[in-house]
């Protein structure tokens, strides 16, 4: 790819924060830049392509959460930043999946990719909020989406057309009241989907 | 309620002021419902949380697939038009009419003269390289152009007259390098580089990289060559899906 095409990592930044084409732009480009080095570190670390794919994901992912909090304050680079969340996922699971390093070798004891029954408790989580939020209404289903993916009530504004980022607050805590009575509503669903998170 | 809500969100999230969190605190310890209140928001913001992050992660999942995909069914293009070019080039000869060097016959024109007709070079080496590039003597041209630009009087519009004439010269390989180097988003000319940079990437037959610097091109331009840029693109996206 031409030099001249890169986004820089401010833009990076600013895309993330924005949403849209240009959120997908710039994760495009993370994944594209970084996809090597995070395969490479895997890999030699006794995992595998596939183990490296989910790392990344799962670290990209991390890095616009993180960015969206305004964790990541730009001390080093966007790649640095990543590499040490990958770094840090991976080593998380080697523990996880009971594989462990013998100094030099790290012997593998079970494959540690997204395992079926990840995927379906992901899956599972998935409907049962998309049920939960379908109490709310449409409207209030979009701002609590944009909220709990830490846009900031000024990107939610921007987002959703409201005249600022107060009417995005307001909103958002209009919609928020009645959610929770919803969940409190649904003590089973709330215990059983929270027992899947922790 | 909504006021609650609020104020236990500014909490939750660590909004408060050290006095406002104190009083909130205190306020917690003395208030049942209240604790329950905090503990149902943190619990249905967790919940909230989880599945954006799940959605989100999926998201990214996609477009890595696509990547992926895209990188593949971009490898399997290029072998079908290397097995076209072998096997019917005549018809490529005949119908070129898609084609990146035919879209560069289709869609340049060289820069016009702005430094000799401003009358702001006489007597210099500048009117030298501009006379032979006036007259189309580009190889020439691009010569004095570079002598200029290694002499230090770089600028953005002696780049862009050296990147045109080596195009123009057959030398456009020479053209995309320089113009990869000495291309900063900041530069006044900015414009004009980056529209040579998709003329001088056409010409050496670069059209799929062509497509994606007019798409940014496009992006930002305040005008500049706008029809003849979306047209381009246009015909780009045919060729180069």
């Amino acid at each position: 790819m031409l030099q001249i095409l890169r986004i820089s990592d401010a833009k990076i930044v600013e895309f993330l924060n924005e949403g849209g084409r240009k959120e997908t732009r710039a994760i495009q480009q993370v994944l594209d830049l970084n996809r090597s080095k995070i395969t490479s570190y895997v890999v030699s670390n006794s995992g595998n392509s596939s183990d490296a794919e989910t790392i990344l994901v799962e670290g990209v992912t991390e890095l616009v959460f993180n960015v969206r909090k305004g964790k990541f304050r730009g001390d080093s680079s966007i790649g640095t930043y990543l590499f040490a969340i990958c770094r840090s996922l991976w080593l998380k699971s080697l523990k996880k999946n009971k594989r462990y390093i013998d100094d030099d070798d790290i012997i593998l004891m079970e494959d540690s990719s997204d395992s079926p029954l990840q995927l379906f408790n992901e899956q599972q989580i998935k409907s049962e909020v998309s049920f939960l939020l379908s109490g709310v209404g449409e409207a209030c289903k979009k701002v609590l989406e944009l909220w709990s993916q830490h846009y900031s009530m000024h990107d939610i504004s921007g987002q959703l057309g409201y005249k600022n980022a107060q009417i995005a607050m307001n909103k958002k805590n209009r919609c928020l009241t009645k959610l929770k009575e919803i969940v409190k509503d649904n003590t089973s669903h709330r215990e059983l989907l929270l027992s899947y998170i922790n | 309620m909504e006021e609650r809500t609020a104020q236990i969100d500014t909490y939750l999230s660590g909004s408060m002021t050290p006095e406002e969190e104190k009083a909130f605190e205190l306020a917690l310890e003395n208030d049942l419902e209240l604790r329950k209140d905090v503990d149902l928001q943190k619990k249905t913001f967790a919940l909230l949380e989880a599945a954006a992050f799940i959605e989100t992660k999926d998201k990214i999942r996609a477009i890595n697939q696509q990547k992926s995909t895209s990188s593949f069914g971009g490898m399997l293009l290029k072998v079908a038009a290397v097995l076209l070019v072998l096997v019917i080039p005549t018809y490529f000869l005949l119908n070129n009419q898609f084609n990146d060097e035919h879209l560069f016959a289709d869609y340049s024109e060289p820069y016009p003269d702005r430094i000799t007709t401003m009358g702001s070079s006489d007597k210099t080496k500048l009117t030298e390289a501009m006379s032979a590039y006036n007259k189309e003597e580009y190889i020439e041209a691009a010569k004095l152009f570079k002598v200029i630009r290694l002499n230090g009087s770089e600028n953005d519009k002696v780049i862009l007259y050296e990147a045109v004439s080596l195009t123009y010269s057959d030398q456009a390989k020479k053209a995309v390098d320089l113009l990869e180097i000495a291309m900063k988003p900041k530069s006044a000319n900015f414009i004009s580089l980056e529209w040579q940079m998709v003329l001088s990437l056409l010409a050496n037959n670069q059209g799929d990289d062509a497509k994606d610097v007019l798409a940014k091109f496009l992006e930002h331009n305040n005008g500049y060559q706008q029809i003849k840029a979306e047209a381009l693109l246009t015909d780009l996206n045919r060729i180069w899906r």
